[in-house]
C-alpha cells in the first residue's frame, strides 16, 4: 500500500472578472487585504501568473469569535490567447482591487482596408 | 454533498482565454466558502465576508470590501447589532459584443452582526485599508472585565 502526501491548500484563488474590447481585455482581480508590495505577476509564454500576499492580520491580543474572512493569500494562473502581447501587460492595485491590461499585439489589430478607386 | 455541475462558458470567436475557471478553482472556492453560523442576517445581492474579535477594550468587527469608496459604506450600530451596507457599482459599462464575465459580486449588499457584548455608542471607528473595512467599537464600560479584590482579613 502507498500513500501520497497531498499538498496543502495555502492560497484561495481569487474572485476574477474579465472584460474585452477589440483592443485588448482588462482582467480584474479582488485582492482584500493585499497592498501594492504583496502583489507578484509573472508571465511565462502564454502563462500568467498572479500571487498575492495578504498584509492585514487579526488584531493583536484578540480572541477571534467570528472568522468568516479565510486570511490565506492569494494565487491563480491563467493562459493568455495568443493575441495577447506579453510586452505591454500593465498592472495596477487600488483598495484590494488588482486591474491588469491585456492588449491585443498591434499587428494582430483588426484593421479596415481602404478600397482603392 | 450537493453536486455542483460545471458549466463551460460558451465559446466565442475571438476568446482570448481557454477558460476563466477550471474545475479546480471551483472545488477550491467551495471548500473555502464560509459556512453562515454566528448571528449574521445578509440581505441585498451579496454579503461581505466577516470576522467578529473581542479584547478587554473592543469589539472588533472586519469586513472584506474591495473596490469601494469608504464614503459608500454605511455603518449602523443598533443596540447590540452592527449592520454594514451599501452598493458595490461596476466600474465601467459594456457594450453590446463586449465580451465580460465576473465572478466577483456586485450590487446591494447588508449584512448584521451580532455583537457578544453591549458597546458605546457613538465612540465607534472605522478604517478602510486596501480593500478591508475594520471597526473598532469600545465595550461599555460594564462589559469591561474588572477585577475583583478579594479582601482578607
Amino acid at each position: 500500500m502507498t500513500t501520497t502526501a497531498t499538498p496543502r491548500l495555502t492560497t484561495t484563488v481569487p474572485r476574477a472578472s474579465l472584460a474585452c474590447v477589440p483592443e485588448g481585455c482588462r482582467l480584474q482581480l479582488d485582492l482584500p487585504g493585499v497592498s501594492k508590495e504583496g502583489v507578484e505577476l509573472t508571465v511565462e509564454g502564454r502563462t500568467l501568473t498572479i500571487t498575492a500576499q495578504r498584509s492585514d492580520a487579526p488584531p493583536a491580543g484578540s480572541e477571534a469569535l467570528h472568522r468568516g474572512i479565510r486570511g490565506s493569500d492569494y494565487r491563480r494562473v491563467f493562459t493568455l490567447g495568443r493575441e495577447i502581447d506579453a510586452e505591454r501587460i500593465a498592472a495596477r492595485l487600488a483598495d484590494g482591487v488588482l486591474t491588469v491590461d491585456l492588449p491585443k499585439a498591434e499587428a494582430l489589430l483588426p484593421r479596415k482596408v481602404a478600397i482603392a478607386a | 454533498m450537493k453536486l455542483i455541475r460545471f458549466q463551460r462558458p460558451q465559446l466565442e470567436p475571438w476568446s482570448p482565454f481557454d477558460r476563466l475557471t477550471s474545475i479546480r478553482d471551483e472545488i477550491n472556492r467551495l471548500f473555502g466558502a464560509s459556512f453562515p453560523g454566528y448571528d449574521t442576517e445578509t440581505m441585498g445581492d451579496w454579503g461581505p465576508a466577516m470576522d467578529v474579535y473581542q479584547d478587554k477594550e473592543n469589539v472588533l468587527v472586519k469586513a472584506e470590501l474591495p473596490g469601494m469608496k469608504k464614503e459608500e459604506i454605511e455603518i449602523t450600530l443598533l443596540d447590540n447589532t452592527l449592520t454594514l451596507s451599501g452598493e458595490r457599482k461596476v466600474e465601467e459599462e459594456h457594450k453590446e459584443g463586449d465580451l465580460f464575465r465576473s465572478e466577483r459580486f456586485f450590487g446591494k449588499f447588508r449584512r448584521t452582526v451580532t455583537l457578544p457584548v453591549p458597546v458605546e455608542s457613538g465612540k465607534g471607528q472605522a478604517t478602510y485599508k486596501d480593500g478591508v473595512l475594520t471597526v473598532t467599537l469600545p465595550k461599555a464600560e460594564e462589559a469591561k472585565p474588572r477585577q475583583i479584590q478579594v479582601n482578607v482579613k
